[in-house]
């Protein structure tokens, strides 16, 4: 059962873009997460409607997920009546676009619902529910799996020398499919050792890296550029999508500091606090 | 297709709804239901109506912007499952 705001149910159902109830929210919050040989996926509910958590606590009632991607033919549904739960998937089971419907769905029958919230255009009730009934809907949600997305942002960046330019300059270049950093020879065999020690990759990444994510992310929010079929591009916009982040929703240095993952926290834990390794 | 709120289709019997609606905008429209799927909606045909009159494969209706509409119909068939109410300019 997609979401869609001109679908009605015979019944009332707590979901967006409805006053079925007059106040009360049901959201599930999706993490995708991907190593070596899993997917892994973190749901979590928050449900304000007291009167359904009650059915959940009460056997009747269970939060379910249905994760679906077209590109393998996978479908899962995923049931809890706890708030968080995790699960684990084979690294081939999804693969490009993979979309989440959460729902609230009836178990056992439930015979006698009173919920003063319930919009009076369905009476006074008690209303009467059967096995497989929907209580409460979520918009769903789209990610895009790929092992790219789920790298450091960075991972799309190549270190790559200039003869022409002096020491102290680097420029960047966005024609490929990786951006390229370009340095002089001096400059790339020093960075290159830089690479090696953990504390100095620390402050890469929060001085070239960060400068040049945060150029990505205003070439990509300048509606004069096109960049369409670079991998660059791809990856960061979908992995802005993934974290939920609107590239005309904030400044690009906000955005680079969300894709990067607050690389500022490890300046501060690695050198100025001086975290041993 | 012309945007409308806080769609119900409440039972109020094995072949008859009870449909209400917000217009977002003034105007006449035909109203449609159609069974919903899992991935396909199905058209459904209306055979009787409480306001409006029946024509253009639907309910034909005066509405106002921001104004609700409740209209009881009757379909063709029985049917318990969700629906899809939509609605058209004419």
């Amino acid at each position: 059962m997609k979401f869609d705001k001109y679908k009605a149910f015979p019944y009332p159902v707590l979901r967006p873009e409805s006053d079925d109830y007059k106040d009360g929210e049901f959201q599930a919050s999706v993490e995708f997460a991907i190593d070596k040989d899993t997917i892994k996926v973190s749901i979590g509910y928050a449900l304000s409607a007291e009167e359904i958590t009650n059915e959940i606590l009460k056997g009747n009632a269970e939060y379910v997920c249905m994760i679906s991607c077209r590109d393998t033919y996978f479908q899962q549904v995923i049931s809890t009546p706890e708030k968080k739960i995790e699960a684990d998937f084979d690294i081939g089971a999804m693969r490009g676009e993979v979309k989440v419907n959460p729902y609230v769905v009836v178990k056992k029958a439930i015979t006698s619902f009173i919920a003063p919230d319930i919009n009076p255009e369905f009476g006074s009730g008690p209303f009467q529910f059967v096995e497989g009934d929907v209580l409460a809907q979520d918009e769903a949600q789209v990610f895009y799996i790929d092992r790219d997305l789920f790298k450091p942002i960075t991972s799309v960046f190549d270190l790559v020398k200039k003869d022409d330019l002096s020491d102290g300059l680097w420029t960047v270049g966005f024609e490929e499919d990786h951006i390229q950093i370009e340095v002089s020879q001096k400059m790339k065999e020093a960075i290159d050792a830089a690479r090696n020690d953990h504390k100095k990759r620390v402050v890469l990444l929060n001085s070239i890296y960060f400068a040049a994510v945060m150029q990505a992310v205003q070439n990509l929010k300048d509606p004069n550029e096109n960049f369409e079929g670079k991998k660059w591009a791809e990856v960061i916009r979908r992995q802005a999508h993934n974290k939920g982040i609107n590239l005309e929703g904030h400044d690009a240095y906000y955005i680079a500091e969300l894709l990067m993952q607050q690389p500022i926290k490890l300046l501060d834990a690695y050198v100025f606090k001086g975290v041993d390794l | 297709m012309v945007d409308i709120n806080n769609v119900r289709a409440i039972l109020t019997g094995a072949k008859t709804r009870k449909i209400a609606f917000t217009p977002v905008t003034s105007g006449k429209i035909v109203l449609h239901v159609k069974e919903a799927g899992a991935d396909s909606d199905y058209d459904v045909a209306i055979i009787k109506t409480g306001l409006g009159v029946l024509g253009k494969g639907g309910v034909v209706l005066d509405v106002q912007a921001g104004t609700r509409i409740n209209v009881d119909i009757e379909l063709n068939q029985e049917f318990f499952g969700a629906l899809k109410v939509v609605a058209h300019e004419i």
